[in-house]
């Protein structure tokens, strides 16, 4: 009898797992000249960005965007002032955040706010969001898309409507959720993070 | 005050996360649990970080032994899976972008979100819909008995959708695709980028599988439709360069009128 307690024995895909890794170590051994390149050039990746952000931008919360817009709820539907400057970090970790209402408010006026300009390697993305007197997500109109070469028009010009489709899935029954990715949404969402977050600085300043 | 869920879109994993929840809700509950979540899995397994597990383990600098029980974890239900896929899904085998041949992302993404999917649940939440650059981990309804309406793109046109799903509960859809620019998928066996599928949507239970299984009937082209009758539970719907729809006889369940 063994008096030390030994590990089971490995299963057969714990024996073919350690022979994987034995055939990486046997790969590097050998390496082509492409994978050389490859590894001698090392590739940026997008989560680099969101790791150089210190700040995660907070949540909006629909009490205070509820606040804010009743407040202001008397003027016309319009630009909030100073709300189309925005100092949004340059490389926020989060995109987005929305809330949706479980009450509808009073009806008042609408307003529009717009979000940062966010480039990416086929241009500027920048949108303009409409929120309801409550709070709600209204509406997503694209101020800007890449449209600096040929293929970008083609592909955003596309993107964004459908984007726009799925920012305002709370009021329209059209499509939850999209399977299949896009080229322009991750700088989409931020945009509409920075005008949901101008919502609520304005908000912040007017209590203050 | 109790609101109707909430919506938050993550910068993570080298794609855009969207958690879209609409139960009615006191704050944000789930939310940082999935959130930590999401970033240690980048920390651990992404092939973009020098310095994660998976590209140290790739380069040689940590063996088997030194990884955590949930990387090595992992890497069996790679190995599983390319039995299981008679080498058309294969975590060792494939150029990762770290310069090395271990990428085992066309698992991890999906595990992850399903993952995900289980916090949000262990959080009390029953009706939520997770989307990590295109694969869908779906529960419960989008709005009081009406199921989540869940559209696939269409690959040579971003404003169309090619299918339409309605579905609730735990539903996952998954799709691979080679529509972004760049982007390829190698089939494992001969190391050359597969060119015949233009998108691959697999819908199941399990986002994991799904996301894995949608990779291996990628490579495995208009074989992989009769592969995938023989895993239980799981459909796909494939689309070719000249615009014709392959699906499982089983697929029709999940899809809707357009």
């Amino acid at each position: 009898m063994a008096n030390q307690q030994s590990d089971p024995p490995p299963t057969a895909a714990e024996r073919a797992l350690s022979a994987r890794v034995d055939q990486l170590a046997q790969r590097r051994a050998a390496p082509s000249a492409a994978s050389d390149r490859r590894s001698a050039r090392s590739r940026r990746h997008p989560a680099a960005r969101a790791r150089a952000a210190a700040i995660g931008i907070s949540l909006a919360s629909t009490a205070g965007l509820t606040a804010f817009f009743t407040s202001t709820g008397s003027s016309s539907a319009g630009q909030l002032a100073g709300a189309n400057v925005i100092a949004a970090p340059a490389t926020p970790s989060t995109l987005g955040t929305g809330v949706l209402p479980a009450t509808s408010a009073p009806v008042r006026a609408n307003a529009v706010v717009d979000g940062g300009v966010f480039q990416n390697r086929w241009g500027d993305v920048q949108i303009e969001a409409t929120f309801a007197p409550n709070g709600a997500l209204v509406s997503v109109t694209a101020l800007r898309t890449p449209n600096d070469r040929d293929k970008s028009i083609r592909i955003n010009d596309a993107a964004v409507p459908r984007l726009n489709a799925e920012a305002v899935s709370a009021q329209s029954a059209a499509i939850d959720t999209v399977s299949g990715a896009t080229y322009t949404s991750a700088d989409y969402r931020r945009s509409l993070q920075s005008a949901i977050d101008a919502a609520r600085a304005a908000h912040v300043t007017r209590l203050a | 005050m109790t609101v109707a869920g909430y919506h938050h879109v993550e910068d993570v994993m080298g794609t855009a996360v969207s958690i879209d929840v609409r139960d009615p809700v006191l704050g944000t509950p789930g939310l940082s649990d999935v959130l930590t979540w999401l970033h240690h899995v980048d920390s651990t397994f992404s092939t973009y970080r020098r310095d994660s597990p998976i590209s140290r383990l790739g380069r040689g600098e940590m063996s088997l032994g030194d990884v955590s029980d949930e990387v090595r974890d992992v890497l069996l239900q790679c190995e599983t899976l390319r039995h299981v896929t008679d080498g058309a899904f294969d975590a060792f085998a494939v150029p990762a972008p770290n310069g090395t041949s271990l990428d085992p992302s066309g698992l991890v993404k999906g595990w992850s979100i399903e993952r995900a999917a289980q916090l949000l649940e262990q959080a009390g939440l029953r009706n939520f819909c997770l989307n990590a650059g295109g694969d869908v981990a779906i529960r419960g309804h989008a709005r009081t008995d009406e199921p989540w309406r869940v559209g696939v793109r269409a690959p040579h046109d971003v404003a169309r959708l090619a299918a339409l799903f309605e579905v609730s509960g735990r539903v996952a859809v998954a799709t691979s695709a080679t529509y972004e620019r760049g982007a390829h998928i190698v089939d494992p066996r001969t190391g050359e980028s597969t060119t015949g599928i233009a998108s691959v949507t697999v819908v199941g239970p399990d986002l994991g599988l799904a996301d894995a299984y949608a990779t291996a009937v990628f490579v495995m082209g208009a074989e992989g439709i009769e592969w995938i009758g023989g895993q239980h539970g799981y459909d796909v719907l494939m689309l070719t360069h000249d615009h014709r729809e392959l699906t499982t006889p089983g697929f029709t369940r999940w899809r809707t009128n357009e």
